[in-house]
C-alpha cells in the first residue's frame, strides 16, 4: 500500500484518515462477501475521505503554483530593470526561492498523482460493490444506478473528451470564429487520436477472438477422437475371461464442459466514461457491457462501433470547423 | 432468502421470454487413420475416413430472471474398407441448463445426454449412452465464481450390461478471471466425485498376492461392483499475444472389483497462435500416466493374462484453422498418439489426419 505524506500544509491532518481509508478499501476489495449495506457505506465513506484529501492536495498545489507564477513574474520584472547591486541581490534571492518552489511543485505533482490514483482505486471498489448490490437488488434500482453512474463518470473525468462550442453566433466576429475553429481542430485531433486507439484495441480483441475461436474448434474436434486403445479386462466368472471385455471408460463422454469454463463478470473498467460526451448512449452501453463480459469478440465489436461513432463525430467537427473558417475569411473580406 | 428469491424468479418465469442468440454449425471433412481399431501391439489396420455433422446452440431469458441455454450435436464418422467399416460411429448429444438469476447466488438445473452408436457392436466398440441431471448453485464475488453441483449420472454400455452403472455425482468448480484491459488470464479448478453402482458382481482374485493372474483366479463375489470415481483438475489460461493453457488432471477410480482401480495423472499443454497467411495454429501436448494397483489385465491370452502396472500414453495434436469467408472456416488436424514406454503387448501408436470445413450460421 502507498502511504501519502503531506508536509507543511493543511493536508497533513488528512494523513491518518487517508491511511485508514486505504486500509479499508484494500480490505473490502479482498473480501468475499457480496455488497452488504455496511460494505457500501464504508466504501462511500472511504471515497469521500480520499476525495477530500485529494481536494486538499489539489488546492495546496494550486496555491503553490500561483505563488510560483508570482515569483517568476517578479523575476521577469527585475530582469527587465537595469542592473544594480540591490536589484542583483534581490534577483538572486528570488531565483533561489523560485528553484525551491519549483522542486516543491514537482513534489506536489507527484502527491497529487498518487492521491488521484488512490481515489480512482477506491471509486473502482465502490462501483464494483454497487454492481453486486444492483445484481442482487429486487426492489427499486434507480438510486443505485444513479450513484453508480455518478461515481463511474468521475472515474473517467480526467480523460473525458469534451467538445468545445460548435455554434456560430450571429455576433461572432472573425477573431471569435478563428478561436472556435482552433478549439474544434484540437478536439477533432483528440477524437481522431482516441479513434486510432479504439481501432487498435478492436484489432487486438479481434485477433484474440480468432485465437479463442480456433482453440474452441480444436477442442470440439476431440468429440469423435476416441483415442483410448481397445483392451480387455476381466469382469465375469472364470469361464468368461477368454472373451475380451472392455475397460469401463473413466472419462465419460468426451466434449464435457471443463470445470469452470464460464468467464466470470469483470469488474468495471468503464472506458465508456472517456467517450460519454462524444458518442451516443447505445454505443456507451455496448462498450460497458462488453467490458464486463470479458469476451474478446464482444469487446472487439463494441470497440469497433465506438471507433466508428468517434470517426463520424470527428467528421462532423471537421465540417463545422471548415464552415467557421469560411465565415471568418468572409468577415475579413478574404477570398473564400 | 435464496429460496424466496428462487420462488419469485419462478413466478416471474411465465413472463416475457427473449432469445439472446443462437448458432448452427455444419462441418464435414475427410482424412486417414493408421490404427482404426486402436489396437495395441501387432500390425494395426489403417483406413481412409470421412466425417460430417452439425451442432446447435441457443440461449435466452425468461422475464430477465431465468437464463436458459441448450446445445446439441449430431456427428458421424465412416471408414472405407470392410476391415474398418465396423468402426463407423454416430454420436448424438444434447444438454440444457436453466439458471435463476437472483444476484450473486445463482441456483440452476442442468441435464445432459450422450449417445454413441457403433456400426458393429461388440465389447471393444464405442457403443454406449450416458446421461446426467444435476442441481447447481453458483456464487459470484467480483472476479471469483464458485459453483457446487449434485445430481445423478447413468452409463449404459450397449454390448454388455455388466458395465452399466448409475450413481450420485457431486462436485465443485471454481473460476478466477481478473478483469483487465488487453491481455487476460484465468484460473479454473474443479473436483467431482461419482459413485458408480454396477449391475454386475464385483470380481475377486483368489490367487495369492504376487502370483500370475490366471482366468481361474477370478471369481464373482456376492456383492455388486461399486466404484468411487474422483476427478480433480486445475487449469491456467493466458490470452494475449498467444492463447496458452496448462491443465493438470488427477483421476482416481477406487473399485470394489479386482483390476478396475486406477490412478491417472494427465497434463495438457496447449498454445494457439497466429501464423502466416492468417493461419491459426493450436498445438496440444497430452501427457498421461496411469497406475493400476492390481495391474491392468490384457485379455485374449490362453491360460493367463499379461499384466501391466504403469502406463504412459501421450499425444501430440496440431490443429490449423483459417477463416476463408464470412462464416466459413477451413481446418486441418494431425494427431499422433503413442505409448512410448509400454511393453510390446501394450504398445500403441496411431496417426490421424483430417482436413475439412466448417460453416456457421448465427452466433455472435
Amino acid at each position: 500500500m502507498i502511504s501519502v505524506t503531506y508536509r507543511g500544509h493543511a493536508g497533513c491532518t488528512e494523513v491518518g484518515v487517508v491511511r485508514r481509508a486505504l486500509v479499508l478499501v484494500a480490505f473490502l476489495s479482498l473480501g468475499a462477501a457480496p455488497a452488504a449495506a455496511d460494505e457500501l457505506g464504508d466504501l462511500r465513506q472511504a471515497v469521500a475521505r480520499l476525495g477530500r484529501a485529494a481536494t486538499v492536495v489539489e488546492a495546496d498545489r494550486a496555491a503553490l503554483a500561483r505563488a510560483y507564477a508570482e515569483r517568476t513574474d517578479e523575476i521577469a520584472a527585475l530582469k527587465a530593470r537595469a542592473s544594480s547591486f540591490g536589484r542583483d541581490r534581490k534577483l538572486q534571492s528570488l531565483l533561489a526561492e523560485s528553484r525551491d518552489m519549483a522542486l516543491a511543485l514537482d513534489r506536489k505533482d507527484a502527491l497529487l498523482a498518487r492521491a488521484a490514483a488512490e481515489l480512482m482505486a477506491a471509486r473502482r471498489a465502490l462501483v464494483a460493490a454497487l454492481d453486486r448490490e444492483l445484481a442482487a437488488a429486487r426492489g427499486p434500482r434507480e438510486a443505485l444506478e444513479k450513484e453508480r453512474a455518478e461515481v463511474a463518470a468521475r472515474m473517467g473525468e480526467a480523460r473525458r473528451l469534451k467538445i468545445p462550442d460548435e455554434t456560430i453566433a450571429p455576433d461572432d466576429d472573425a477573431e471569435d470564429l478563428s478561436y472556435k475553429a482552433g478549439a474544434l481542430a484540437q478536439a477533432e485531433g483528440e477524437l481522431r487520436a482516441e479513434q486510432v486507439q479504439l481501432v487498435r484495441r478492436a484489432a487486438e480483441y479481434r485477433r484474440q477472438a480468432r485465437l479463442v475461436k480456433s482453440r474452441a474448434r480444436a477442442d470440439e474436434q476431440d468429440v469423435l477422437d476416441d483415442s483410448e486403445p481397445r483392451r480387455a479386462a476381466p469382469t465375469g466368472p472364470a469361464k468368461d475371461t477368454s472373451t475380451p471385455q472392455p475397460t469401463t471408460p473413466i472419462d465419460g463422454p468426451p466434449g464435457q464442459v471443463n470445470p469452470g469454463t464460464e468467464r466470470v463478470a469483470a469488474p468495471p473498467v468503464d472506458p465508456s466514461v472517456v467517450l460519454s460526451d462524444v458518442v451516443d448512449a447505445g454505443t456507451l452501453d455496448e462498450l460497458r457491457r462488453a467490458e464486463r463480459t470479458g469476451e474478446p469478440a464482444a469487446r472487439a465489436k463494441a470497440a469497433e462501433r465506438a471507433a466508428q461513432a468517434l470517426g463520424e463525430r470527428a467528421d462532423a467537427l471537421r465540417r463545422r470547423r471548415a464552415e467557421m473558417e469560411r465565415r471568418a475569411r468572409a468577415l475579413r473580406g478574404e477570398a473564400p | 432468502m435464496t429460496i424466496a428469491r428462487l420462488v419469485a424468479a419462478m413466478a416471474l418465469a411465465g413472463g416475457v421470454a427473449r432469445a439472446d442468440g443462437w448458432k448452427v454449425q455444419l462441418e464435414a471433412g475427410a482424412g486417414g487413420d493408421t490404427n482404426v481399431h486402436r489396437e495395441s501391439g501387432g500390425s494395426p489396420t489403417g483406413a481412409l475416413d470421412a466425417a460430417a455433422g452439425g451442432r446447435f446452440s441457443a440461449s435466452g431469458r425468461v422475464a430477465e430472471a431465468v437464463r436458459l441455454a441448450a446445445s446439441a450435436l449430431a456427428l458421424g464418422r465412416g471408414y472405407a474398407g470392410a476391415d474398418a467399416s465396423g468402426e463407423n460411429v454416430f454420436v448424438l448429444a444434447a444438454d440444457a441448463r436453466a439458471d435463476f438469476l437472483l444476484g450473486d447466488a445463482v441456483p440452476g438445473v442442468r441435464a445432459s445426454y450422450y449417445d454413441a452408436f457403433a456400426a458393429q457392436s461388440d465389447l471393444t466398440s464405442l457403443d454406449f449412452r450416458a446421461g446426467e441431471a444435476a442441481g447447481a448453485l453458483a456464487l459470484r464475488d467480483g472476479d471469483h465464481r464458485v459453483e457446487a453441483f449434485a445430481g445423478w449420472r447413468f452409463y449404459r454400455f450397449k454390448p454388455n450390461a455388466a458395465f452399466d452403472f448409475d450413481g450420485e455425482r457431486a462436485g465443485v468448480r471454481y473460476a478466477f478471471a481478473p478483469a483487465g484491459d488487453g491481455d487476460a488470464w484465468a484460473l479454473r479448478a474443479g473436483y467431482g466425485i461419482n459413485r458408480r453402482a454396477y449391475s454386475a458382481p464385483a470380481i475377486a482374485n483368489l490367487c495369492p498376492s504376487g502370483a500370475p493372474v490366471a482366468p481361474s483366479c477370478l471369481v464373482p463375489t456376492g456383492r455388486d461392483r461399486v466404484d468411487l470415481f474422483h476427478d480433480a483438475a486445475v487449469e491456467v489460461t493466458w490470452t494475449g499475444a498467444i492463447l496458452a493453457s496448462a491443465r493438470y488432471q488427477l483421476m482416481v477410480n477406487d473399485s470394489s472389483s479386482f483390476a478396475q482401480s486406477l490412478l491417472r495423472h494427465r497434463v495438457e499443454l496447449a498454445a494457439t497462435l497466429d501464423t502466416w497467411l492468417e493461419l491459426v495454429v493450436t498445438v496440444k501436448l497430452l501427457l498421461q500416466w496411469s497406475r493400476y494397483p492390481d495391474g491392468l489385465l490384457l485379455g485374449g491370452d490362453l491360460g493367463t493374462f499379461t499384466t501391466i502396472e504403469d502406463e504412459t500414453r501421450n499425444a501430440l495434436i496440431v490443429h490449423v484453422t483459417r477463416e476463408i469467408a464470412d462464416g466459413w472456416m477451413a481446418e486441418a488436424r494431425y494427431a499422433y498418439y503413442a505409448s512410448p514406454f509400454a511393453p510390446g503387448v501394450a504398445s500403441y501408436t496411431r496417426h490421424v489426419l483430417y482436413v475439412g470445413a466448417v460453416v456457421t450460421f448465427g452466433g455472435p
